[in-house]
Formats: structure tokens, C-alpha cells, sequence
């Protein structure tokens, strides 16, 4: 190969190789509205009545460790979940045994709880999470917003106990966000009411998402409005890329019409029947990590986000058959 | 594909270890039964709960799961929302509410027939080998299934005016909410004036999941005997919807230890008997749930420890409960009672005025597994429940008891679980379904001191009575038809000699 030739080549596959960075920033993810209470059009009674309990279930049923958090055990991750601190921990799979923490020679904090229950803050109030976001000037369409609007995220790594990402890892992003009202910077204007997307997946780049007159998020001069919080429940592929699905199973709802703003495609599309639960699946996990629940059994990785009315809010990862995977069925591809 | 890791590996074999060492030796509750002191556990996790159920019986059971509420599951007279998925599958109920049947976790492909393929197959069975009546434990552990049920589901809430919107490229820290901007997931596509998506006129509607109201999903475990079902045993988790809850009962007596120690008695017989390949190459994920019922005997069982699971917290919805009802088909007139027990388990006995069939004389459990992890001292981190239910077989719980009270040696506390001893129950079991079938009132003596509901736990206390015992039990071994049974001349001269030891 000369070396003009080996230049182009190098240039080309620097190029490809930037160009699959630059794709994998955008990744699958699914995420619901887990809490609008009293947060309506001005009209309605504050329906749908969704009263969370103020606990995040966080349930692993699966064969797989998982580290949830930043790493090491015990070090302070999503402040605002807990009724105090809250640590990076591990759940251990559920086909694991006695596992004992030879450095501190006490019980792994994790052991035979493959669940966990976690009290959250104050839902009438912003959560106290890492970042405060701060987004434009609030008195033009580009920048309309500002306002408190709180951030966390949080890896969460499948069949690891120590936070680490591997060949036979994959992982995902685990966001929360707070946010009660928005405030414009000018007064005198007509009350502004900003839909927010009560349920939205995609992979990345092609996403889909539903808002509604019940997601209506009020600018914070509007006064009635402006103690209404709103929390969002996020997970993103952080490694495994387009190999996560997002679950569609329930998109059997009502046809929707285009929506405003041009974002509509040229023909109606249907609504979920449910827009309280959503969901990514790993097809065939069992295979990339080397463990499964039963020999000559495939897997696949199942993350379901769920909120409801009168009930804990949860955060649950399930092993299910690839050979009996309903979820998958009419999955958008 | 690789079956397990070597972290896999080097736990299960101190697992089996551990758990022949441990199961049998921890100190049950004395005093039982007590009273039940509630008609159903109480739960402290709403809307989603992990299940593990064991056949610990000698019959196949086969199960679904179902809901009086369907419509809040389905959609269009379809599958909507799941009612349970796991190690089967994804189980929808259909419009009646009824899903179809679990389908064993081993062969999730093929559909459960009640016989060779039960959703849950039974922990002891007839030999394929053997003497004749002979039994063994299944090695293939295909008895345990664990999925995670969606209880609570009822009339929906609403979101009126509903808009589909494109969203643009999402950056790691959520999702876009419209085209032009980069920003969160949830967060505003757009300020609107007031009632905008009205205005457009391009809306639909959509739901909420919500627990509003009443409702009952159940565990409906089939017991299965020549492919025809026997009886139902009903586990009703019981949804009671919005309002206040009334002052939700600690337990008045720590009846957890008991419960699970009770399981494990038989468990840890069963796993000592494994061919440690069937644990690495066939049942990696039944070995960890068994594990996990260890782990929480050893946390219950531990020094100081509260034997009774948190107090559930003060909720605004009226909670979850989980009773237990049955119906029975097979002609023996039986009535299905609570027995004992209070808010974090409950036991349930079959009995009836006639004899029953030593298959039909089985026990329910059903308990919820919510405990602080260890050193945890606030409720930062607390464990979502786990409902456990387990049916055992009295002929399968009084043979593992009396195999264990005859290696017992003299004046020395219960024997550790062994190999021998394990192989033992599976005789005494083959002895005890003959002698139920010709010596029923043996058989019946047996189960009555053995048995889930037996004396012998109290017996142990008074020498007087266990001379009784032995009196009686070498009159039965003696009467045994040896002419009908000659395979079982050897074990049971061994039982004699072990009786003679003890007299």
C-alpha cells in the first residue's frame, strides 16, 4: 500500500471510526412522567390522578449482577432519592449465593437482597439532585425556559458487582428530573403552558414521544401553578448501543392525528394505551454475558420503568425467555 | 453460550454446603401452633411483586394467574399490559382475566401438560430405578418458579388531549422534546398559549396505570394427579385500592423463622442429594433462589435479630395484602383452613372427616421477605417484598423429619443434614405411601408425630413420650409387608437397629 494510499485509508477509518463516536452519543432510551399530580390545564381536577407513594422499587429479578451508581459501594450518588444519602450499591442476581466482603469482613450490604426500596424526597417539591439545569432566557421560543430544573444520572452496569463496564457488560443511564414550573425572565405576558412529553422512546435518533393537556407545565409567573413539580424517569443505553430496544408492546392505544409544531409525521400514528410504563430491551443478554438462569436457555434483558396511581413507582429488570418474549413482539425496530 | 461463571461456580458449591450445615439445626419457634393472629400477610410493596413458589409436593401443579379486573390489562379484547413476567415468560390475561398456563422454567418453549411437563414438577417422585415404590428427589429442581406479578391494576386514570411529537437527538442526559432543541426528556417542547394542543385540534387520549379501586389477582396453583386436576389452591393478592389505611398489625409472634425453616427442611435435603453437575449445568437460578431462602433463615436466625420483617410504612393508599382460599374436585370432602400464623406468614392446612390420599395432605405458605439488609440501620435501604409460597406434602415433610430423628443420635441435638440421611427420607417416603395405601392408620400415626402439624417438636422435650414413640414406630417397621416389599428388607432392619439405639 503506498503512502498515500495508507493516509486516505487512516483518513477514512479516523472518519468512520468518529463517525460511530459521534452516532453512539445518541442512543436508545425510554422514559415516562412519573409524577403530575394537580398539574392540568386549569380546567380539570388535576387528573390523571397519579399519587406515587414516594418509593422507587428497584427489583431484580434477573440471573445478573448489577452496580447501580457511580462506584465504588457506598460512595454518595442521587442525593435527592432518599430520605438521607443514598450509596452506589450492587444488587446481586438472584441465582447468586452467600457473598461475603473480605476487605471490611461483614455481610455485603446487597446480600440475598436482590431488592431494594428506597423512600424518596418530597414529591410536592423539587428533588435536590445533582446538577440545576438552567435553560435559556425564558422570553423566546429558543430558549423559553428557566426556571429549577434538577438532574441526576446514574450508570447502571448488568452483570457487574463492581461498576465496571466490560466485554460481557452492558449498561444503562439512569436520569431523574425535577422540575416545578418555569419562569419567564419578562412580565405582562400571556401565561405560557409548556407540554411535556408524559411517556417517549426511541433509539436515539428517530424518537417518539407523547404530551398532553395534563402535562402541562405551567411558566412559574403564572402563580396557581407554580408549586406543581414534575419528575421524569429516564433510561438511556450507556453501553450496547442500538442493541437495546425500546419495549412498544403497548402502542395499541387510540390513532393520534399530527401533532403541532411540523413534528408529526405525513400519517396518523398510534398512541400508547398506557403512557405510565415504558421500557428497553437487551435481546439474547444471556449469550453476551456468558450467564444464564437455565442451560441451553437464551435470555434476554428486560428494564421496565413504571409509575401508577396508589403505588410505588419502579425501576425493574427482569430475565425473560427470548423463545417466550410477548414484550418483543411489535417492537418498533 | 457458557451456563454459569466461575463466580457462579465457586458459590454453589459451598452453597450446597452450607445448606445441608445450617437447614435443620436452626431453632424454630417453640409453641406452635398459635393462633393466627391476621387473615392475611401484609405487604409493603404496591403495584409490583417478585414471586417464588415451590412445589414441595408429590404431585405435578400446574398454574395462571389472574385478575377481576381484565379490563385494565386489555386492550381492544387483546393483550394490553402484562399481568406477570418471568423465567416462563410474559403472561396477559385474556379477557376473562385469566392468562394462559406458566409454562415450566426449564422448557419455556413447551406448553405445561400437567403430567411430564407441570408448571412446577414435584420435589419427590416414584423411582424410575429402583425398588418398587421406591422414591427419589428431583434432581432436575424443576419445582421452583420465579416471575414478578403486576397486581394491582384497576380503572384507569385518564390524559385527555394526548399529541404525538417528533423529537429530535437525544444527548446523554435525556431526551429531546422537540426537534429543534436539545433538551430533557419531559421538559416543554415549546411555550403554547393556553390550551394549545386543544387548539390544534390533533389530539387522542391515553391512560395512567392506576390502583384506585379494589381488585384481586391470584396465584392459582393447580395440584395435578393423572393429568387431572385435583385441587386449586388460590393465592389472592388482594389490591384494596385508594384511601386510608388503617393501623396496619405488627406481627404477634414471629412466625417467619418458622415458616422458612420449614421449606428449608425439605430443601436442604434435596439439594445435599444434588449431583452437584445438575446445580452447575441445569439449575444455576433455582439454586439462588433457594439461596436467598437460606440467606434470609441465617439473617433471621442471626444474634439479636428481628424475627419479624419491617413494619410496612404509612402509606395513603389502603395497601396489599396476600390470603389463600381453595377448591378441591377429587371427592374427599376437604376444607382448606388457616392454621396459624399473623401478618408476615400465614399457614394453611388441608384436612377433612375422611381419610385423605397421603398426596392430598398438603400445607400452603405464604409469606413476604422484607427485611433490612444487614448493617443497615435507617430505612435508606430497605427490600421490596418478596412473596413466597410454598405447598409441602406431608408425606415429603414427615419422611425428611423422621429420616432426621432416626440419625439423631442419642442425647445429641438433630443430626446434621446428610447425604445418608437424605437418601433416607426418599425411602421412608416410599414406605410411608405404602403404608398409607395398606396401613392407613399407620401412616396416619406417622404424619400425625412427624408431620407439618406434628407433635414431635414437643415430644423432644419429654424422654417419656419419645419411648412412646419409639415403641410405636418399631411395631410399625415390624408390621411392614416385607412379603409385598422385599426391596425394603435391608432399610428397614436399619430402621429397627436405629430405633432399638434410641430405646
Amino acid at each position: 500500500m503506498s503512502g498515500m494510499k495508507k493516509f486516505i485509508w487512516c483518513l477514512f477509518w479516523a472518519v468512520a471510526t468518529l463517525g460511530n463516536v459521534a452516532v453512539a452519543a445518541t442512543q436508545p432510551y425510554a422514559s415516562i412522567v412519573i409524577y403530575n399530580e394537580n398539574i392540568g390545564n386549569g380546567k380539570s381536577s388535576g387528573t390523571p390522578n397519579i399519587s406515587p407513594l414516594g418509593t422507587l422499587d428497584i427489583i431484580n429479578m434477573t440471573p445478573w449482577n448489577i452496580s447501580i451508581g457511580k462506584g465504588p459501594v457506598d460512595t454518595p450518588m442521587l442525593p435527592g432519592m432518599g430520605a438521607s444519602k443514598l450509596f452506589s450499591f450492587w444488587l446481586q442476581g438472584i441465582n447468586t449465593s452467600y457473598v461475603t466482603n473480605t476487605n471490611n469482613s461483614y455481610v455485603n450490604p446487597n446480600f440475598a437482597f436482590h431488592t431494594l426500596q428506597i423512600p424518596l424526597a418530597d414529591l410536592n417539591g423539587v428533588w435536590p439532585l445533582d446538577t440545576n439545569l438552567w435553560q435559556g432566557s425564558g422570553d423566546n421560543d429558543a430558549g423559553p425556559f428557566q426556571g429549577t430544573t434538577n438532574l441526576s444520572t446514574i450508570p447502571i452496569v448488568f452483570n457487574s458487582n463492581n461498576f465496571t463496564q466490560s466485554g460481557n457488560t452492558v449498561a444503562l443511564n439512569f436520569s431523574v428530573l425535577s422540575t416545578a414550573g418555569f419562569t419567564r425572565t419578562s412580565s405582562g405576558q400571556t401565561p405560557y403552558y409548556y407540554p411535556a412529553t408524559a411517556i417517549s422512546f426511541g433509539d436515539g435518533t428517530n424518537n417518539y414521544g407523547w404530551r398532553s393537556n395534563d402535562t402541562l407545565v405551567a411558566d412559574k409567573a403564572t402563580g396557581n401553578f407554580k408549586t406543581n413539580t414534575t419528575q421524569f424517569l429516564t433510561i438511556q443505553a450507556l453501553q450496547g448501543g442500538n442493541n437495546w430496544k425500546p419495549i412498544t408492546k403497548n402502542l395499541v392505544g387510540s390513532t393520534s392525528n399530527k401533532g403541532v409544531d411540523g413534528s408529526a409525521p405525513g400519517t396518523p400514528v398510534q398512541c400508547p394505551e398506557y403512557l405510565t410504563a415504558s421500557g428497553l430491551v437487551y435481546p439474547n443478554f444471556s449469550a453476551l454475558s456468558g450467564v444464564t438462569a437455565v442451560a441451553g436457555q437464551s435470555y434476554d434483558l428486560v428494564v421496565i420503568l413504571q409509575a401508577g396511581g396508589y403505588v410505588d413507582n419502579a425501576l425493574i429488570f427482569l430475565a425473560v425467555p427470548s423463545a417466550n418474549n410477548a414484550l418483543l413482539s411489535g417492537m418498533k425496530q | 453460550m457458557f451456563c454459569f461463571t466461575g463466580a457462579i461456580l465457586r458459590v454453589v458449591v459451598p452453597l450446597v454446603f452450607v445448606l445441608s450445615v445450617i437447614s435443620g439445626n436452626v431453632a424454630k419457634a417453640d409453641n406452635l401452633p398459635i393462633t393466627p393472629t391476621a387473615s392475611a400477610i401484609q405487604l409493603n410493596t404496591y403495584g409490583v411483586l417478585p414471586v417464588l413458589v415451590l412445589n414441595l409436593t408429590q404431585s405435578p401443579i400446574n398454574f395462571n394467574v389472574s385478575t377481576t379486573s381484565p379490563s385494565a390489562y386489555t386492550v381492544n379484547g387483546g393483550p394490553g399490559m402484562p399481568l406477570a413476567a418471568g423465567l416462563s415468560g410474559v403472561y396477559y390475561p385474556s379477557a376473562s382475566g385469566t392468562t394462559t398456563t406458566f409454562t415450566n422454567i426449564y422448557t419455556p418453549a413447551t406448553p405445561a401438560n400437567g403430567a411430564t411437563s407441570a408448571s412446577l414438577m414435584p420435589v419427590a417422585t416414584a423411582a424410575a430405578s429402583g425398588p418398587a415404590g421406591s422414591y427419589t428427589y428431583n434432581s432436575q429442581l424443576n419445582f421452583l418458579n420465579m416471575f414478578t406479578l403486576f397486581p394491582s391494576w384497576t380503572s384507569p386514570a385518564k390524559f385527555d388531549y394526548v399529541e404525538y411529537v417528533a423529537l429530535g437527538d437525544l444527548n446523554n442526559q435525556g431526551a429531546a422534546a422537540y426537534q429543534n432543541y436539545t433538551v430533557l426528556a419531559g421538559y416543554p417542547s415549546a411555550k403554547e398559549d393556553g390550551n394549545a394542543i386543544v387548539k390544534s385540534g390533533n389530539y387522542t387520549s391515553a391512560k395512567a396505570h392506576n390502583a384506585a379501586s379494589p381488585t384481586t389477582a391470584s396465584i392459582n396453583l393447580s395440584l395435578m394427579n393423572n393429568n387431572t386436576a385435583q385441587a386449586v389452591y388460590k393465592i389472592n393478592v388482594n389490591s384494596l385500592g385508594a384511601g386510608t389505611p388503617s393501623t396496619i398489625p405488627k406481627p404477634a409472634k414471629p412466625t417467619l423463622l418458622s415458616v422458612i425453616s420449614t421449606i428449608l427442611d425439605v430443601v436442604s435435603d434435596v439439594m445435599i442429594f444434588l449431583d452437584p453437575a445438575d446445580a452447575f449445568g441445569k439449575a444455576v437460578i433455582v439454586v439462588g433462589g433457594l439461596s436467598s431462602l437460606q440467606s434470609m433463615q441465617a439473617q433471621l436466625d442471626s444474634p439479636g435479630a428481628a424475627q419479624t420483617n419491617v413494619p410496612p410504612y404509612t402509606a395513603k393508599a389502603k395497601g396489599v395484602n396476600v390470603s389463600a382460599t381453595a377448591t378441591f374436585t377429587d371427592g374427599n370432602n376437604e376444607k382448606f383452613a388457616l392454621y396459624e400464623g399473623d401478618v408476615d406468614a400465614l399457614t394453611y392446612q388441608v384436612s377433612s372427616t375422611a381419610t385423605l390420599p397421603l398426596i392430598a395432605q398438603n400445607n400452603v405458605y405464604i409469606t413476604t421477605w422484607r427485611q433490612y439488609p444487614p448493617n443497615s440501620s435507617s430505612q435508606e435501604r430497605n427490600s421490596t417484598d418478596m412473596l413466597i409460597v410454598a405447598v409441602i406434602n406431608e408425606g415429603v415433610y414427615s419422611s425428611q423429619q423422621a429420616a432426621q430423628y432416626l440419625s439423631q443420635p442419642v442425647g445429641m441435638p438433630a443430626a446434621k443434614p446428610t447425604r445418608e440421611q437424605a437418601g433416607d427420607a426418599t425411602k421412608i417416603l416410599g414406605i410411608l405411601n405404602n403404608l398409607a395405601k395398606e396401613q392407613p392408620q399407620d401412616a396416619n400415626y406417622i404424619v400425625s408425630i412427624f408431620g407439618q402439624r406434628g407433635k414431635f417438636r414437643d415430644l423432644q422435650k419429654n424422654p417419656a413420650e419419645l419411648h412412646n414413640v419409639n415403641i410405636r414406630l418399631a411395631e410399625i417397621f415390624k408390621k411392614y409387608d416385607l412379603v409385598k416389599h422385599a426391596g425394603d428388607r435391608p432399610f428397614i432392619e436399619q430402621c429397627l437397629a436405629k430405633i432399638a439405639a434410641k430405646r
